[in-house]
């Protein structure tokens, strides 16, 4: 009963759907094709009471359905005997499978005019199957299936374009918007909507109408034209349309401009159903439009109101245009009276010419300016200056914009000033200090004559900063220094600096610069003069010299080894240096006041006279020497220069004297003359000795001879006593003089090698008196020296230490390298020879080497070691004692050094060269 | 038996070369005296002495020149130099660089020390 009644309900719901399949296609719409499918499927199994229905729909995709509880591979079957898929007809057969219950009669209609498109498979066991009605429902199913696909499809194919619309809509640079009804309510907003509106997402405005979506707009003009566009169906083009848009949610409207169209959407009778709005915002392009226009507004307005006359003026001479200045300028009433003018007509009849081609340079696209003179439409002439630039016309013409000042007045204040410079200049050139004008940055730009002159210089070599070039190098440093001070302080500047001159020598000059300024304090220029103030400098500087010079005068004074004396022409002592105190005993302060004639000797007190005379005729006496008397009254000899001393007009006011000690001096002097005559005495002897050697042997031979055949007794005892005064005779001879040479070069030579020829002379008599010679050369240096006298020097000091030992004993004679030091470190030879003789008394030590002494009262000559020492000196060596006279040690050490070049060594002074005995 | 030695003597003062001869024969030697250098170099070519004593100084053919010639051929004489006077120290300086080594006796000599001197030269070669 239930499922009776149940199936009942579910028949007639799917009649109902059959009818609706027949009647109305739009019942399926929102269906797709699988759906379809079912639904036929579903529709055909149980209205034609079918057990197995297949519903294949090919294309464009093939959707199968198959309803079959019993019958296995059904579609299988149906697609295996189904012959002929093109035709349109139904087809029916009885099919008969293994699996089946029992054979089914089936019915495969196609859907639509071809089976490419589809079909509906049938399979029923009741043998009447398909009867007419069944085959005629099958075809109504077929026809309605074919009608909900291509609806199905075009719907898809209707989403798919609309999608496409909504996303032009959406990615549209324009604000999209979609308005229905008359109440103008939202059906769609495009994003670029909702952002130019300053809102957030498209809900705020779909479903919404416009005044709620959008309040602030109530009461701007789009609610009035939206409703007369959707009474009218006319569109509506607004451009640049001001909207007041409330887009910060601040409350405070803001200005944006709009292009946009509202478009009617109407119906098919014609009529309104909706606006489509359409609009792009154009904010930016409006803002910079308008802030131009104020930009041009301002400029016609400056323009208009500048003092300075502003034209165009087309290349052939028209005038274009003018300020009401210009217009002044060139006496015209109003713009009337001279735009379209030729403005040659008011150019001063000399300047027209270069005034048009200045005006055809500048439109060919030059800029410059000019000066000129016009004469006004009312005849007044006035001095122009005009700076002009091209201007390009819209229509491509270049016309000249010019702006001109009249400057007259300039003109004439300028000429008034050039030539009150002119005066001054006349006037600075007259002036004979060097005068000169700087920018306030310092650069000159103007030297009056006088400094060419003095300079010898022309303005291009001086202009700026050049003015260098003249200055000595060493002083420019503080003269810029101080300049530039000068200049970023704006304080005076004064110097006094030297200047070269076109002669090349250097003048100082006192230079002052002072900032001239106008009425505002502001520096314009400075005024520089240079005073040359060579005669005053040259005063202060002889004052200076003559300062340094007493003060060093004063110096060498007190510092001088020389008495330094000045006195009057009374002779009275004025001044009285150290040195004077030292060699005259008297202090300063003891002599200053008293009379020089103190000094002097009683013998010799005239001897002022003659010099104060001498003095008083303005002579000078050099190098007089004299004597004069010490405080304690020994006398010393000294040298005199003696000055006349004037003052400065050139009076002789006394005396300046300048003494000098040469009581050492004349010792020395004596000395050496004693010395001079003694070497020739020498030299004399020597020769002599030469020619008496000879004759001697000979008196000795024949006294010998004359002894051995004296028969008396008496004549061998005077032959005796001859041959003991020969021997005198023949010793003096051969030790002291007998090996003096002549004058003979200096050559090299080696001590030992000397030595070591003279030691076998020797040899006769130290073999006879036992006497042990021992020599040793360690080293034997070459010395550069006279032979003769160093073999002199080394036959002397042997022949004293073999006098010295006199009976059995040693002497030891040494030769080694050595060096000396005496001022400079010398390098030579030193030669010892040391005897175990009784030694030298301290008596004898002191008087050694004094020509003519002798301990050898009979043989003596008193000569040897003056000459060995002599000799030394010569050679720049030295020569030394060591002496002992202690009994069991006494003995005698003589030591020699001499230099290996004594040329090359410098003398010493004899003093102080005098050997030292130990 | 002894042969007696013989010595030439040479010096360009006659009374020295005397004399020396003199007291040379007094003392046993057979003496002869020369008065110049280039007749004592003959004289030494006749007949060759044992010794020749030479004065150093001498015009003509000086000592050292006669010494050394007469030691080039005879090889075996002694020869004593003896001189007054420092040149001929240069002279001898010059001998000994050239290897030839001269004893030299001052002038004057004492007549005892020369005959000593040549006596201690003869005994020296025995």
């Amino acid at each position: 009963m239930e499922n009776a009644h149940n199936e009942n309900r579910e028949l007639r719901r799917l009649l109902r759907d059959l009818v609706a399949l027949a009647t109305t296609p739009a019942g399926w719409v929102g269906r797709d094709r699988a759906h379809i499918a079912e639904s036929v499927a579903d529709i055909v199994l149980h209205t034609l009471r079918a057990e197995a229905v297949y519903v294949c729909f090919e294309s464009p995709r093939r959707i199968e359905i198959v309803r079959n509880a019993h019958y296995p591979g059904f579609a299988d079957e149906v697609r295996r005997v189904w012959p002929d898929s093109a035709t349109a007809n139904l087809y029916i057969e009885t099919i008969t499978a293994p699996k089946w219950p029992r054979p089914l009669h089936i019915a495969v209609q196609p859907i639509g005019i071809s089976a490419d498109a589809g079909f509906i498979a049938v399979g029923c066991s009741a043998s009447t199957f398909p009867s007419e009605g069944e085959s005629l429902l099958l075809s109504v199913a077929a026809n309605q299936t074919a009608v909900a696909l291509q609806t199905a499809r075009l719907r898809t194919e209707a989403d798919l374009e609309r999608q496409r619309l909504r996303d032009v809509l959406a990615q549209a640079p324009a604000a999209m918007g979609l308005l229905a009804g008359p109440e103008h309510r939202w059906v769609y907003v495009n994003e670029n909507y909702v952002h130019v509106t300053g809102r957030h997402s498209a809900s705020e405005f779909i479903g919404k109408t416009l005044l709620q979506s959008l309040p602030e707009i109530e009461h701007q003009p789009f609610l009035h034209i939206l409703d007369e566009v959707y009474r009218t169906g006319e569109p509506y083009v607004g451009r640049e349309v001001k909207a007041m848009l409330n887009r910060a949610h601040s409350g405070q409207s803001e200005e944006a401009y709009f292009d946009f169209v509202y478009q009617p959407v109407l119906n098919a009778e014609g009529v309104s159903d909706g606006i489509l709005v359409h609009a792009v915002e154009v904010t930016d392009k409006v803002t910079a439009r308008m802030a131009i226009e104020q930009s041009e507004e301002r400029l016609r307005a400056i323009v208009e109101t500048t003092p300075e006359c502003v034209k165009v003026v087309a290349a052939n001479g028209t005038l274009l245009h003018m300020n009401s200045a210009g217009l002044s300028m060139i006496g015209a009433d109003c713009a009337e009276a001279a735009i379209g003018r030729n403005i040659y007509e008011v150019i001063a009849p000399e300047d027209r010419a270069r005034f048009r081609e200045f005006n055809e340079a500048v439109c060919r696209g030059q800029r410059g300016s000019i000066e000129f003179d016009i004469v006004g439409l009312k005849g007044v002439r006035r001095h122009m200056e005009t700076h002009s630039a091209p201007l390009r016309q819209p229509d491509g013409n270049v016309v000249q914009l010019a702006v001109t000042r009249d400057v007259t007045e300039r003109k004439r204040a300028e000429e008034e000033q050039r030539r009150k410079e002119e005066e001054f200049h006349v006037l600075a050139d007259a002036v004979p200090q060097l005068v000169w004008m700087a920018n306030p940055d310092g650069w000159i730009f103007w030297y009056n004559s006088r400094w060419y002159e003095y300079t010898g210089t022309t303005p291009e070599q001086m202009q700026g900063w050049r003015w260098q070039s003249v200055h000595d190098p060493a002083v420019l440093p503080e003269v810029l220094e101080r300049w530039k001070g000068s200049i970023n302080t704006g304080q005076p500047f004064e110097m006094t600096f030297p200047l070269r001159g076109a002669d090349g020598s250097f003048r100082p000059f006192l230079t002052r610069v002072i900032p001239v300024r106008d009425s505002s304090g502001t520096i314009t220029r400075w005024f520089g003069t240079n005073t040359d103030v060579s005669s005053e400098v040259e005063v202060q500087r002889k004052l200076q010299n003559a300062l340094v010079a007493s003060q060093s005068l004063a110096a060498i004074v007190e510092s001088s080894d020389d008495a330094i004396v000045g006195k009057d022409l009374n002779g009275i002592v004025s001044s009285w240096n150290p040195a004077a105190e030292r060699i005259f005993g008297y202090t300063a302060r003891e002599m200053i006041g008293r009379s020089i004639t103190t000094i002097i000797p009683p013998e010799l007190q005239d001897d002022e006279k003659r010099i104060l005379a001498t003095i008083g005729r303005g002579e000078r006496i050099e190098h007089f020497e004299t004597v004069r008397v010490r405080k304690g009254g020994e006398r010393i000899e000294v040298s005199l220069t003696i000055s006349p001393v004037r003052d400065e007009p050139g009076k002789i006011i006394g005396a300046a004297k300048i003494a000098r000690d040469i009581t050492q001096q004349k010792k020395a002097e004596r000395a050496l003359r004693t010395s001079e005559r003694l070497a020739a005495v020498g030299r004399l002897a020597a020769t002599v000795a030469h020619e008496i050697n000879n004759p001697l042997a000979a008196v000795t031979n024949f006294v010998y001879l004359g002894k051995q055949r004296a028969s008396r007794d008496d004549v061998r005892e005077f032959l005796t006593g001859a041959q003991e005064e020969l021997k005198r005779i023949s010793h003096l001879t051969r030790q002291t003089l007998g090996f003096y040479r002549e004058t003979q070069g200096a050559s090299c030579i080696t001590l030992g090698s000397t030595l070591q020829s003279l030691v076998p002379v020797f040899s006769y008599k130290t073999r006879h008196q036992a006497i042990q010679i021992r020599t040793e050369i360690r080293q034997d240096p070459q010395i550069y020296a006279v032979p003769g006298e160093i073999r002199q020097l080394v036959a002397n000091l042997l022949s004293n230490s073999i006098d010295a030992v006199g009976g059995a004993g040693k002497i030891h004679v040494r030769v080694s390298a050595s060096s000396s030091y005496n001022g400079r470190r010398a390098t030579g030879v030193k030669f010892t020879i040391a005897d175990s003789g009784p030694g030298i008394s301290l008596e004898t030590l002191a008087r050694l080497f004094e020509p003519f002494f002798t301990t050898k009262k009979d043989v003596g000559t008193g000569l040897g070691l003056w000459i060995c020492r002599n000799i030394v000196e010569k050679h720049h060596g030295w020569i030394r004692v060591k002496t002992s006279t202690v009994p069991g040690r006494s003995g005698t050490v003589f030591s020699v050094f001499l230099p290996a070049n004594f040329q090359g060594t410098a003398p010493v002074s004899t003093q102080d060269r005098s050997l030292r005995a130990v | 038996m002894t042969q007696m030695r013989s010595v030439l003597i040479v010096d360009d003062e006659k009374n020295i070369a005397d004399t020396v001869a003199l007291i040379l024969r007094g003392a046993g030697y057979a003496a002869r005296a020369a008065y110049d250098g280039s007749v004592a170099l003959s004289m030494t070519r006749d007949r060759p002495p044992d010794l020749i004593l030479t004065d150093v100084l001498m015009p003509g053919m000086n000592g050292i020149d006669l010494a050394i010639a007469a030691l080039r051929e005879f090889p075996s004489c002694h020869v004593l130099l003896c001189s007054g006077q420092a040149a001929s120290a240069d002279m001898l300086e010059d001998a000994r660089s050239h290897g030839h080594h001269f004893e030299v006796l001052p002038k004057p000599i004492e007549p005892d020390d020369l005959l000593k001197k040549i006596s201690d030269v003869f005994t020296a070669q025995t």
